[in-house]
C-alpha cells in the first residue's frame, strides 16, 4: 500500500482502457524533453521539446468532480478514521479508490471517454511521442505527491484536508482569544481589577517520575560550552536543586 | 490606604497607594501616598525597593482621578497623572492576605505563584541580556503548552491598572507587561533556590548562581545572546501535544481479560498530563483546546503517522472514534516490539515496566567443592584444576523456574509469559538454549577452572549465561562475591616492618588467596589507602615460604622511586632492581641481574621497548601499578605488556575502574586473559546496555562477574570500617628528567666553588641561595631560568602534580596545592588551567582580600574550583578550605610546623572526610635528604631547622657538599 504505487495504478488504467500496451515500454527512454509541466483542475497542461526541436503544447484532460461531488465524496472519506489519518499524515492509501467507487464516482479512467489527449504535433498517433512522455511525468508526479491526482479532479491538497477536518470536526465552537482586545479606555469600569479568584491552576497531574531538566534535552542546545563541558551537562545540577530533585 | 500594583516591563514589580482620606496634594495624584510612607506602612526594608515617580494613566473626572475605593461615575476619561511608586526586585515580602491590597496586587501574587511553580517543574532556560547597568545573565520561563495557556489566562485576567504606565495612549501592552514581571519572578526565584551569594560580576555562566553582571565584552555577549534566545524560541515553538500509546496487561485492563492498548495525547512540557483520546473527540471543551490550534486533525495525522510505523494500529483505525485497542497476547507483543520504533519517532510509548528491564532468563549452578576456603589460604593442595560438583538449572533473574514451568513455557509461541503471578518477558532462543544444554549436562562433576570460564562473562557457546547460585567450598565462596568477607583472617608477615591495618590485612588475604589459585587480582583500592604495602606484603610472606623467580612491577615513571622507597622501607627484606634508563642491562647480563633480586621494578614505556626481553624471562608475578595506563587494550605497550608471561597477576589502580567500561575490561583481562571473552563481546553485552541504556540488570550481571577479581575499597564509604585516620600523610618521590639533572649538577658544580672560596658570612648567604636554586630546579627547569617556556614533559615533580590531580579530579575531590615559590604557582596556573579545562584561581600574598574571600568562597561550593593554588604567605592565616581533601605540598618548606599549617586550611573543623596530604619530593636531591633528616632526627631537627638559618652556617664544606650534591641513586628519566 506504498505511494509508491500511484504511477503504477495510473498506468494499469490506462493499460486496461487500450491507451497504454503500446508506449509503455517506451516512456523512460523517450527522447522528449518537458520544458514545462502543470497539473491544474481536470487538465494536464506541458509544453515538449521533440528530437528535432520544434516546440509543441501536449495535454491530458479528465473531468474534475462538480462541487456537489466533491462534497459526497468527502463526506464519505471523512466518515473513515482510518482514511482521514493516513491523508492528515500526508499518505494516500491505494484502497481509498473503493470510497470513489462506491459512489460511482471512478478516481481513474475507466474508459477512453473519461480521459482525452491531444498534441499540437503534426502526427496522427494518439498518444504520440510527446504525450507518452507527458504520461510518464504525470505518472512520476503521482509517486512524488499523490494527492496530484486529487488535484488534477478538482480538489488540490490543502483545500482537501482542511474540508475533511472541518467536515469531521464542524460541531465545535472555538475559544474566541480576547487577550488585549480591550483598550485601557474601555476598561473603565473593571478598571481596578474585579474580585474574581485568580485563572486557574493547570490540568491536575498524574502521579509520575518527573524529571527536573526535561527542558534541557526537548530540542538541539546552542553549541556552548562551560568549562569544557557542554552547557546542558553543567546545567543539569543546577536544575536538580531548583526543582528539589 | 489601597496599594496597587504595576507590572513595570523590567523589574517585578512597582507598587503604589492611595488613601482618599489624606489632604489632598499639589502636583501629581492628589491622594497617592508617598514612597516612603508606603515603604513603612508595608514594612518594606528600604534595600529592597527602589522609589521613583511614575506618569500612570488613569480614569478621571475633570479635576481628580477616580478612586478605587469608590464607584467610577459615568462619564469618566484617561489621564496621566505622576505616582510615587516603589519599584520591588521581588515580591517576596508581600504576604498574601493583607487587607489594604487591591485586586491588582492580589493578581500579582498569583502571577508570583506561577513564577515558583515555573521554576519547580525546571521550565526555565537561562539568557544573557543588556540591561541599563550592562550584560546580565538571567532566568525566564519556557512557556509551552499547558503554561503557555495559562500565560494568556492570566494576559486576559489582568487587572487594566497592572498594564496603566504611560508607555503609550493605551498604556503597555499586557503581554509586555506579564512577560516582563513573569521574567524578573523567575530569574529571582531560582536564584532565591539557588542560594545565590552576591559576588563580584564574573562569567555569564556563573551570573546565573551569583550576581547578575556579567564580564564578557559586548560582542560575546550578542554571540551568546543569540544562541541561548534561538534554543528558547525552538523550545517554545514546539508542537505542545503528542499521541501516546500506553499498553496494559489483563491485569490493569479493568474491563475483560484482555490486553489493552489506550490512545491518549501528552503534554510534551509536562508528560505527566495525559488525557484519554476520548476527550479528543468529545470533550469540546477540555483543556485540551486551550493549548492546542486543532487537536482532532493532530491526533488523526498522529494515527497515521503511527500505523505506517506500527501496522497492528489498523485494526484501531476501522472505529470512527477511536480511543482504545483490545488485542490478545500476540497482538501485545507485536505492539511491545515496535513501541521502540515509536517512541524513537515522537510518540508517547508507555508499557509494563518489565519489558524494559526483563529479568534475565539464566543457567544457575550451585557448586561444592570438598575444600572450604579456610583451608585454601594454608595450604597449597587446591586449584583452578580441582574437580567440583555442579548442579544446574534454569532461572528467570534470581527465581529458579521449576521443570513443570519449564515445559509449560516451552510450548508458547509468543514470549510473553506469566510468571509467579506476574507478566514477563521469557527470551525463547535463550530458553531452548538452556534446555539444550540441561539436556546435555543436568548434574555432574566439572574442573573448578571450567566453572569459572563458565561462570564468569564468557558466553557458553548456547547463547545463555551462566551465573553461580551459591554452595559450599572456595570456588563458591568465589563466585558469590563475598570472598571478601568470608575469607579467614591472616597474619602479617614478620619480616614487613609496617603495621597493616584491619583493611589492608583482609586485602593480603584476599590477594593471597587468589595467588594460590593463580588468579589474577585487581586492586583498585582509593588513593591513598595503600596499595603498594598490600602487595609487598604478599610478595613478603609467599617469598618467605620459598624461592621464586622475581615479581616484574611495571609502573609509570613517576611513581619508580616510590616503588624503590616503600620496598626500602617496609620490605626491607626484598632485593629490589630498577631496570630502566638508556645504559641498563640487556641480554645474558639482565637476565642474571633479575635472578638475583625479588622485584625488578619498570616503566612502561621500557616494557614495551624490551618485550622480547622481559618475555623470555621468568616471573612468578607481573604487576601493573596505575594499570589505567594499559585501558587502550590496542596499543603496542598494553599488547606487550599483556605478552609478558607470569604465574600471577595483579593489577593496580586508584581509579574508580568499575564505571568505566572499556578500562574495566582491559585490566580484567590483563589479570585473568581470555576470562571475560572479547572486548566486543564484553562491549556489546556490558558496555552498551549499561552506558547507553543504563542497565541496571547488566550491570548487577556485569558486578557479580567481576566481583571474585576485583577488590575496591572507598574512603568515602560508611559502610566499609576502614578505620582511617583523620590525615594521612605521604610522601611522594618524584624523578628528574635529564634536563633538570644536567641543570642540576651545573647549579652544584657552580655553588661548591663559590662556597669554598668564600668566608663565613658569605657562606650563608651562598648555601641559602644554592639551596632555593636547587629547590627550583626540583620544581621545573623553567622557573630557575624564569623564561617563559613550555612546561609539558620537563619536570618529574610537575607529571607527579599531574598525574595526582588526575586521580583527585576523577573522584570528584577537591586539592589545595601549596608551593612557596609565587612565580612558579603562576606558571602551574597557566599550564594546569589549560591541562584540566577548568580555572585554577591562585591564592597569594599579592590577592587583596575581597579577591581572595571571592576564591576561598568559590572554591568552597560544591562546584566550584576542584584546584586551589597557594603560597605560603597567602595561606599562612585566616584561610577555610575545608571543601578540599587533598594537599599537595609541590615543593617542601623545610619546617614541619609551617606546612602543617599549611595543611590545616582543609584539615579543620567542618571536614568530613579523610585528608590527604602529599609532599613531594625530588629524589637523591637535598629535597631529599632534608626530609630524610627531619624524619630521623624530627624533634632535634624542629629544633634546629625551626629556629633559623644558624645550622647552615655551622655545616662544614663536607656536610654542605653531601647535602646538596644529586646522589647517584636518583633516577634521571
Amino acid at each position: 500500500m506504498s505511494d509508491a504505487l500511484w504511477s503504477r495504478r495510473f498506468l494499469d488504467a490506462l493499460t486496461t482502457i487500450g491507451l497504454g500496451s503500446t508506449w509503455l515500454p517506451r516512456r523512460r527512454t523517450t527522447q522528449v524533453q518537458l520544458l514545462s509541466f502543470s497539473v491544474a483542475k481536470s487538465v494536464v497542461i506541458a509544453t515538449v521539446q521533440a528530437p528535432d526541436g520544434e516546440p509543441y503544447r501536449a495535454r491530458i484532460a479528465m473531468r474534475a468532480f462538480g462541487a456537489g461531488e466533491w462534497a459526497q465524496l468527502q463526506r464519505a472519506i471523512a466518515e473513515r478514521t482510518r482514511y482521514m489519518a493516513k491523508l492528515l499524515s500526508g499518505e494516500l492509501p491505494l484502497d481509498i479508490e473503493s470510497v470513489f467507487d462506491e459512489l460511482d464516482l471512478p478516481l481513474l479512467p475507466r474508459s477512453s471517454r473519461d480521459i482525452a489527449m491531444d498534441c499540437s504535433c503534426p502526427n496522427w498517433e494518439v498518444p504520440c511521442e510527446h504525450l507518452v512522455a507527458v504520461c510518464g511525468r504525470l505518472a512520476d508526479a503521482f509517486d512524488t505527491d499523490p494527492f496530484t491526482v486529487f488535484a488534477w479532479r478538482g480538489c488540490p491538497r490543502l483545500e482537501l484536508l482542511d474540508r475533511l477536518v472541518s467536515l469531521r470536526t464542524a460541531h465545535q465552537s472555538r475559544p474566541a482569544t480576547t487577550r488585549g482586545s480591550r483598550s485601557l479606555a474601555e476598561s473603565m469600569g473593571v478598571f481596578w481589577g474585579s474580585e474574581l479568584p485568580a485563572p486557574a491552576s493547570p490540568p491536575p497531574l498524574a502521579e509520575s517520575v518527573r524529571q527536573p531538566d526535561l527542558v534541557l534535552d526537548q530540542v538541539a542546545p546552542p553549541d556552548i560550552s562551560v568549562r569544557g563541558q557542554p552547557l546542558v551537562d553543567a546545567l543539569r545540577p543546577l536544575y536538580r536543586i531548583i526543582t528539589g530533585t | 490606604m489601597i496599594v496597587h500594583a504595576v507590572l513595570p516591563g523590567h523589574g517585578a514589580v512597582a507598587l503604589w497607594a492611595e488613601d482618599p482620606e489624606r489632604r489632598p496634594a499639589r502636583g501629581g495624584h492628589p491622594f497617592a501616598v508617598p514612597a516612603r510612607t508606603l515603604a513603612k506602612g508595608l514594612g518594606l526594608a528600604a534595600d529592597d525597593v527602589t522609589a521613583k515617580r511614575m506618569s500612570l494613566l488613569l480614569p478621571s473626572t475633570a479635576s481628580a482621578p477616580v478612586s478605587a475605593a469608590g464607584p467610577t461615575p459615568a462619564g469618566v476619561e484617561l489621564r496621566a497623572w505622576q505616582v510615587p511608586v516603589l519599584v520591588l526586585t521581588s515580591a517576596d515580602a508581600l504576604a498574601g492576605d493583607d487587607h489594604r491590597f487591591g485586586a491588582s496586587v492580589r493578581y500579582l501574587l498569583g502571577v508570583r505563584s506561577f513564577a515558583a511553580e515555573l521554576v519547580a517543574r525546571g521550565q526555565v532556560l537561562p539568557s544573557v541580556v543588556e540591561e541599563p547597568d550592562g550584560p546580565a545573565a538571567r532566568w525566564r520561563p519556557v512557556l509551552s503548552g499547558v503554561d503557555q495557556a495559562r500565560f494568556d489566562g492570566l494576559c486576559d485576567a489582568m487587572p487594566p491598572i497592572c498594564r496603566a504606565e504611560q508607555t503609550s495612549a493605551d498604556g503597555r501592552p499586557a503581554t509586555d507587561a506579564l512577560h516582563g514581571t513573569l521574567a524578573a519572578l523567575v530569574d529571582h526565584e531560582v536564584r532565591r533556590r539557588l542560594g545565590a551569594a552576591t559576588a563580584e560580576p564574573t562569567d555569564w555562566f556563573h551570573a546565573l548562581t551569583g550576581s547578575p553582571r556579567c564580564t564578557e565584552d559586548a560582542a560575546v555577549v550578542r554571540t551568546l545572546a543569540r544562541q541561548l534566545d534561538s534554543w528558547h524560541t525552538e523550545l517554545s515553538r514546539r508542537n505542545p501535544m503528542r499521541t501516546c500509546f500506553r499498553l496494559r496487561t489483563p491485569d490493569q485492563n479493568p474491563r475483560g481479560d484482555d490486553w489493552r492498548l489506550d490512545i491518549m495525547v501528552q503534554a510534551v512540557a509536562d508528560p505527566s498530563v495525559l488525557v484519554s483520546a476520548e476527550d479528543v473527540w468529545q470533550d469540546y471543551d477540555s483543556g485540551l483546546y486551550r493549548w492546542v490550534a486543532d487537536p482532532e486533525r493532530q491526533l488523526l495525522a498522529d494515527l497515521g503517522r503511527a500505523s505506517a510505523l506500527y501496522p497492528g494500529l489498523e485494526a484501531a483505525l476501522a472505529q470512527r472514534q477511536p480511543v482504545h485497542m483490545s488485542m490478545d497476547v500476540a497482538g501485545a507483543y507485536d505492539f511491545l516490539t515496535h513501541a521502540e520504533l515509536l517512541a524513537q519517532a515522537g510518540f508517547g510509548v508507555q508499557v509494563p515496566s518489565w519489558w524494559r528491564r526483563p529479568g534475565e532468563l539464566c543457567l544457575k549452578v550451585t557448586t561444592t567443592s570438598v575444600d572450604s576456603s579456610i583451608a585454601m589460604v594454608r595450604d597449597t593442595a587446591v586449584t583452578r584444576d580441582e574437580i567440583v560438583n555442579c548442579r544446574w538449572s534454569i532461572a528467570l533473574g534470581n527465581e529458579t523456574i521449576s521443570e513443570d514451568d519449564l515445559a509449560e513455557f516451552a510450548k508458547h509461541k509468543i514470549p510473553l509469559v506469566r510468571f509467579r503471578g506476574q507478566w514477563t518477558y521469557l527470551d525463547r532462543q535463550r530458553l531452548a538454549a538452556g534446555l539444550r544444554f540441561l539436556r546435555r549436562v543436568a548434574t555432574g562433576t566439572m574442573p573448578a577452572r571450567e566453572v569459572l570460564l563458565t561462570a564468569g562473562l564468557r558466553p557458553t557457546g548456547d547463547d545463555i549465561p551462566v551465573r553461580s547460585a551459591g554452595g559450599t567450598g572456595w570456588l563458591a565462596d568465589l563466585l558469590s562475591g563475598d570472598i571478601d568477607g568470608r575469607l579467614p583472617d591472616i597474619d602479617a608477615p614478620a619480616e614487613l616492618t609496617a603495621t597493616l591495618r584491619p583493611y589492608q590485612l583482609r586485602g593480603l588475604a584476599w590477594l593471597a588467596f587468589l595467588d594460590r589459585l593463580g588468579l589474577g587480582a585487581c586492586l583498585a583500592d582509593d588513593m591513598g589507602l595503600g596499595k603498594t604495602v598490600q602487595l609487598l606484603a604478599l610478595e613478603v610472606l609467599r617469598r618467605a615460604e620459598r624461592p621464586r623467580p622475581p615479581t616484574l612491577v611495571v609502573c609509570p615513571m613517576s611513581v619508580v622511586g616510590n616503588w624503590q622507597r616503600e620496598a626500602a622501607r617496609f620490605a626491607p627484606t626484598l632485593a629490589v632492581h630498577v631496570h630502566h634508563g638508556p645504559d641498563r642491562e640487556s641480554g645474558d647480563a639482565f637476565a642474571k641481574t633479575v635472578g638475583e633480586y625479588d622485584i625488578v621494578v619498570t616503566t612502561f614505556s621500557v616494557a614495551a621497548k624490551d618485550t622480547a626481553e622481559l618475555t623470555a624471562l621468568e616471573w612468578d608475578r607481573v604487576v601493573v601499578d596505575e594499570a589505567q595506563n594499559i585501558k587502550n587494550s590496542g596499543t603496542r605497550q598494553s599488547r606487550a605488556i599483556r605478552a609478558i608471561p607470569a604465574r600471577h597477576r595483579v593489577a593496580l589502580t586508584g581509579t574508580p575502574v568499575e564505571n568505566r567500561m572499556s578500562e574495566l575490561w582491559s585490566i580484567m583481562d590483563f589479570a585473568n586473559p581470555g576470562m571475560f571473552g572479547s572486548a566486543n563481546s564484553f562491549h556489546a553485552r556490558f558496555a552498551v546496555p549499561i552506558e547507553r541504556y543504563r542497565d541496571q540488570d547488566a550491570a548487577d550481571r556485569l558486578r557479580g562477574a567481576v566481583r571474585p577479581f576485583l577488590l575496591r575499597r572507598v574512603k568515602a564509604d560508611p559502610t566499609i570500617e576502614l578505620d582511617l585516620p583523620d590525615k594521612i600523610e605521604t610522601t611522594q618521590l618524584c624523578n628528574l628528567t635529564v634536563e633538570q639533572a644536567t641543570l642540576y649538577r651545573a647549579v652544584v658544580d657552580d655553588m661548591l666553588d663559590r662556597i669554598k672560596e668564600s668566608d663565613n658570612i658569605q657562606r650563608k648567604g651562598l648555601v641559602l641561595a644554592a639551596m632555593t636554586k636547587l629547590k627550583q630546579v626540583c620544581n621545573h627547569p623553567a622557573h630557575l631560568l624564569g623564561d617563559d617556556s613550555v612546561l609539558a614533559g620537563r619536570s618529574g615533580k610537575l607529571a607527579r602534580v599531574e598525574q595526582l590531580l588526575e586521580l583527585v579530579l576523577a573522584e570528584g575531590e577537591k586539592a589545595l596545592c601549596f608551593t612557596q615559590f609565587a612565580t612558579f604557582g603562576r606558571m602551574l596556573q597557566r599550564h594546569l588551567s589549560v591541562r584540566f579545562g577548568t580555572e585554577v584561581p591562585f591564592l597569594h600574598g599579592g590577592t587583596s582580600k575581597q579577591v581572595r574571600d571571592a576564591m576561598v568562597d568559590r572554591a568552597q561550593e560544591p562546584d566550584g574550583s576542584p584546584i586551589l593554588l597557594v603560597s605560603l604567605k597567602a595561606g599562612g592565616t585566616g584561610l577555610n578550605l575545608t571543601a578540599a581533601n587533598h594537599v599537595i605540598h609541590i615543593d617542601r618548606w623545610w619546617n614541619p610546623a609551617v606546612e602543617d599549617q599549611a595543611t590545616d586550611r582543609a584539615f579543620r573543623i567542618g571536614q568530613q572526610r579523610t585528608v590527604q596530604v602529599h609532599k613531594l619530593l625530588c629524589m637523591g636531591t637535598l629535597e631529599e635528604k632534608i626530609d630524610q633528616l627531619l624524619e630521623r632526627k624530627a624533634a632535634l631537627a624542629d629544633m634546629v631547622v625551626g629556629a633559623g638559618d644558624d645550622w647552615l652556617t655551622e655545616m662544614s664544606f663536607q656536610q654542605i657538599r653531601e647535602l646538596i650534591t644529586l646522589s647517584p641513586e636518583a633516577i634521571v628519566e
